[in-house]
């Protein structure tokens, strides 16, 4: 997406910036500005403001009575005091790390298997697609009622792992397991987007490329490899995106499990979950503000960080 | 971009903050004139989705009736399901209607501290409205800074035993009475236990009921002292009915969700009405609205009736208080205050005992009306009003922390859910003083 | 030397009753769900309460369905759901489509700073925002009309699908686009002509992505459709479950019920998916 030299030295990229452009490259930029313009329009008027005041809030102490006091770095340094309002911040974002840790590979790997799966020409695809689509649409307001059905003490896994012998918990009211039905939950709801999402990737990956390959003699797997999962970067990368974000702003599997308590004991507390309770149960403005940025500046380093990685794996057809 | 920009981004970051509050606190208070007037009104009634389509209709038909004397106002009724999430940010706009329902379970707290309501002092003075008939204690739970926030129009005491009388005659345990003790109430609980057949010998209906059972041996959770600086849930009372409460978990005695490790929680993951029903606990202790439910679902499989929770010393019921105010962005303070009282005196009570959506805490109207009606074929009466003369309501001391409360539930739901049994005089010890850090009182 | 192997599986083969096996297995497990909504709302409130663990009750109880319709104005939810989902979701896939363009396929300056805004609006906890765009909208005089909700889908489409749209664009090769403008076509008639018809299934996908989304949206029209007739299906739904009368066989029917048109919705849009395959075949 660069026109300028990769070799530039970062002073002269800078200084590029402000050079006059040529004709062609102007008349590009300006077509750019007009196709982004919907976009810029929403982003100042539904983001920005509420962006600034969040942030604002964040180093004051407000409760929607009366007017906010400024209370500098208080919020911030109560984040890290782990004994005090510092302690359930802790147990949130590692929580929520955890399950994002668990959960998104698994919904990556088993969603690109299950379109390979159903990629294949098998008559009656149109139906078996619409099945493996079903659990990420079937929620909805029954959700509750739904997983309480499939994860209870005598629900659906257990009773399946009851025919292999084993004992199941009780998922969502042990504080050991509750994580563990969390990511289950994410594994059946999320894998379903990214199924439908690597489909697309995979049918846009030509044909010809791939008959040219199997003439070439190449076996299944050295051509999944070596020319699928390449061409299918693009892709993947932004399922992995989409994944890590998702998980890490983790809210209505966690509410709909514990009630909106985060519990049982903040087991099921992501920090979503808690910036929530902080806003509208407790009404503290401004440390809740401040968790909100918190998981923002996280949130925003890892993306950070994936978008630099990308250039090592990511491989688009320019 | 540098030293000028900053100085713009901060400025403008603390102009939209002030904006945002500004738009946000509650908005001046236009002629509050106590002048009722006749240009034709509309009062919009906010209320809470207990009953569905039948308590919505019963409301507006509520609303009629007063258009009928006072033709020039119209009443609307608003229903919202998530009462909270739908009326905060309504209140921070400042358009939250005329007239609000709230109870001292569902957000009565988080309103009053946001200024959702008018204080109804200057209301009641002008008016000289009588209070005498509504008991101390409720009208204190609705209170903010000694101001009198709402007229309570409910109470529902927490403290029907439901039993199932053929669990207790196969059992060999003699029926309760509302005399009974707490040592003979547990004494039952374990007796009337069957681990082998999965039935269990009390239930309490949703987790948070530890603090009626804490309540129940005399232990307090709050105090009354605007000048207290420590919490109080650890004084007389606390530890030992916390401890007994652990131990019934443990062995399964107790049906509830924080026994679920130790086989304490039922296979169908309920620890409420509909367990009692199929038959599978002896006891459940909950509130008057499960009678209808119970009798629609347990379908004559078994006999039942019920008792009140023992009331021994200092031992307090747990209930929570509904009630109704005026909302502090209502352009018709005088006229939301008229509709405030037509459905809280003892007129509107008695409509509501009447019509079922309401026990009453006004004694006429318990007498004359609740104790009258043979809706259930229960005792309901003697037991309520066992309920409302013991009965404790939070009062708001000052900024209430709900952050006092996580703390305070995410510590015992830890001791529960231990694999080893804490001691739980130490661990209160504990929880007061983390509490005390985490949401220091003021 | 190259037999028409390449594209059909032999009739019966080891491979293909795998994959069959595989598809029936997870198909089923798939179903379960949606089989537990529709047999429980078949259910009396008994049979429910008492947890009976069964898929299907004896007696189908199809009066449940009736009564739903009795019961609550079942038909206004659904037409309000409707007419939300399907105009917010036309807004939104044009719209990010056009947005997606500009990221994907124009170059200016200022053009990363200006996606990573589109990322920091995916990055920002939601939580955040409610309030102060609920006070805007209440300041506007604009609760209980329709535009809070359809509007921000105009201006953006969304940042999700501008994301998945540019991810696509920069998978699609570039060839046509410099020869469309050697030939003096300009950005607008490329992205018409060329580019547009090129993403048809991952339009198809931002659609029913969208739709779904915004069908059992429940926060917002939670908070700017308050009123009964204007309710949508999640809110009007989540009535039927509160503190005196949990009627879930009621709740499950009306679930069912608003489960149909996604269904519907996802089966049309597979038609398009499907036909991406062949456009998006036939180059060069």
């Amino acid at each position: 997406m660069q026109r300028v030299d990769e070799g530039a030295g970062r002073l002269s990229r800078f200084r590029s910036l402000f050079a006059p452009l040529p004709m062609l490259q102007r008349v590009e930029e300006r077509w750019f500005w007009f196709f982004i313009a919907p976009f810029l329009v929403g982003f100042l008027l539904f983001a920005f403001a509420p962006l600034i005041a969040s942030f604002a809030l964040s180093f004051m102490e407000w409760n929607l009575r009366g007017t906010p006091t400024l209370v500098g770095f208080d919020n911030y340094a109560d984040l890290a005091d782990f004994d005090g309002k510092g302690k359930v911040v802790l147990k949130a974002f590692s929580n929520t790390v955890m399950i994002t840790v668990v959960a998104v590979p698994m919904q990556l790997i088993i969603g690109l298997t299950f379109a390979l799966l159903l990629n294949q020409k098998v008559k009656g695809m149109a139906l078996f697609r619409m099945a493996f689509y079903l659990p990420t649409v079937v929620a909805g307001v029954a959700t509750a009622a739904l997983w309480r059905w499939i994860l209870g003490s005598e629900g659906l896994v257990n009773k399946a792992l009851e025919v292999i012998g084993v004992a199941g918990p009780a998922w969502f009211n042990e504080p050991e397991s509750v994580r563990w039905g969390i990511i289950f939950m994410l594994i059946w709801a999320g894998t379903g987007g990214m199924t439908l999402i690597f489909l697309a990737g995979l049918q846009q990956i030509s044909k010809d490329i791939l008959e040219a390959c199997e003439c070439d003699g190449a076996g299944r797997f050295q051509r999944f490899f070596s020319i699928t999962l390449p061409l299918l970067s693009p892709t993947l990368f932004f399922n992995l995106v989409i994944g890590l974000i998702g998980g890490l702003s983790l809210f209505t599997e966690t509410y709909v499990v514990s009630g909106g308590g985060g519990g049982p004991a903040n087991e099921s507390m992501s920090v979503a979950l808690l910036i929530y309770r902080l806003l509208i149960r407790n009404l503290d403005f401004g440390f809740g503000s401040a968790v909100a940025w918190l998981l923002t500046a996280v949130v925003v380093l890892l993306t950070i960080v994936n978008f630099r990685l990308s250039k090592r794996w990511v491989f688009y057809d320019n | 971009m540098k030293g000028t920009s900053w100085r713009r981004a901060a400025a403008a970051a603390l102009a939209a903050g002030l904006l945002v509050a500004a738009c946000g606190g509650s908005s001046e208070s236009p002629a509050a004139s106590s002048e009722l007037t006749t240009d034709p009104v509309t009062l919009t009634i906010q209320i809470y989705n207990a009953g569905g389509q039948a308590e919505l209709e019963y409301r507006q038909a509520q609303g009629a009736d007063f258009t009928a004397l006072h033709p020039n106002v119209t009443i609307k009724i608003v229903q919202s399901s998530e009462y909270i999430d739908a009326l905060l940010p309504q209140v921070v706009a400042g358009t939250a209607g005329d007239v609000l329902w709230t109870d001292t379970d569902t957000g009565f707290t988080q309103f009053a501290v946001a200024g959702a309501f008018e204080p109804l002092d200057s209301f009641i003075q002008a008016d000289g409205y009588d209070l005498s008939p509504y008991p101390e204690a409720l009208l204190k739970s609705f209170q903010l800074d000694g101001s009198q926030m709402v007229m309570p129009n409910s109470v529902l005491p927490f403290n029907f035993v439901y039993y199932n009388k053929d669990i207790f005659k196969a059992a060999g345990v003699a029926e309760p009475t509302s005399d009974w003790t707490i040592a003979e109430f547990v004494d039952a609980a374990r007796k009337t236990t069957d681990k082998s057949k999965k039935r269990f010998g009390v239930s309490l209906a949703w987790t948070e009921q530890y603090v009626a059972w804490m309540r129940m041996y005399g232990c307090e959770l709050s105090n009354d002292d605007s000048a207290a600086t420590e919490y109080t849930y650890n004084g007389a009372g606390c530890a030992e009915s916390l401890q007994t409460l652990d131990d019934l978990s443990r062995e399964a005695v107790m049906n509830w969700e924080p026994g679920a490790k130790f086989g304490g929680l039922s296979a169908a993951d309920s620890a409420g009405e509909q367990n009692f029903s199929a038959g599978n606990v002896a006891m459940l202790i909950s509130g008057t609205w499960e009678a209808p439910a119970i009798i629609a679902n347990s379908a004559g499989a078994f006999e039942w009736d019920a008792v009140s929770v023992p009331v021994e010393g200092n031992g307090k019921i747990q209930g929570a208080a509904s009630g109704f105010g005026v909302s502090a962005s209502s352009q018709n303070k005088a006229w939301a205050w008229e509709y405030v009282k037509f459905l809280t005196d003892i007129e509107g009570q008695k409509r509501d005992a009447i019509a079922g959506y309401n026990s009453s805490p006004i004694s006429v109207v318990l007498d004359d009306v609740y104790c009258k009606t043979d809706l259930l074929p229960l005792s309901k009466c003697e037991i309520t009003k066992i309920g409302n003369a013991h009965i404790a309501l939070e009062p708001i001391k000052g900024e209430w922390s709900a952050g006092f409360w996580d703390v305070v539930s995410a510590g015992f739901e830890e001791a529960f859910t231990a694999d080893e049994q804490y001691d739980w005089q130490a661990h209160l010890d504990a929880l007061v003083e983390q509490s005390t850090t985490a949401a220091p009182l003021q | 030397m190259t037999t028409s192997r390449a594209r059909t599986i032999p009739m019966i083969s080891p491979r293909r009753v795998a994959i069959y096996a595989a598809l029936i297995l997870f198909s089923l497990l798939f179903l379960l769900p949606f089989a537990y909504q529709l047999g429980t709302s078949l259910k009396t409130p008994a049979e429910i309460a008492t947890g009976t663990f069964t898929l299907f009750p004896a007696e189908l109880q199809w009066g449940n369905y009736v009564e739903v319709f009795r019961r609550a104005p079942i038909a206004t939810w659904f037409f309000n759901s409707a007419f939300i989902a399907i105009v917010g979701t036309l807004g939104a896939t044009l719209t990010s489509a056009f947005c997606a363009y500009g990221f994907a396929v124009l170059h200016a300056r200022g053009s990363r700073l200006a996606f990573g805004m589109v990322l920091l609006t995916i990055l920002v906890p939601y939580q955040v925002l409610i309030i102060p765009e609920y006070i805007v909208w209440a300041k506007l005089g604009l609760i209980n009309t329709p535009l809070p909700i359809l509007l921000p889908w105009f201006l953006g489409g969304g940042a999700f699908n501008i994301f998945l749209l540019r991810q696509f664009m920069l998978g699609l090769p570039r060839d046509m686009v410099d020869a469309a403008r050697v030939d003096g076509a300009n950005e607008l008639h490329i992205f018409v002509r060329i580019i547009l018809p090129m993403c048809a299934p991952a339009l198809a996908i931002v659609a029913v992505f969208h739709f779904i989304y915004m069908w059992n949206d429940f926060l917002r029209p939670l908070l700017y459709l308050p009123d009964p007739s204007a309710m949508t299906l999640p809110v009007g739904l989540s009535g039927f479950v509160n503190k005196f009368a949990r009627q879930w066989h009621l709740l499950l029917a009306g679930s069912v019920i608003a489960l149909v048109p996604l269904l519907v919705i996802f089966a049309l849009a597979q038609r398009v998916i499907a036909r991406g395959i062949s456009i998006a075949g036939v180059r060069r």
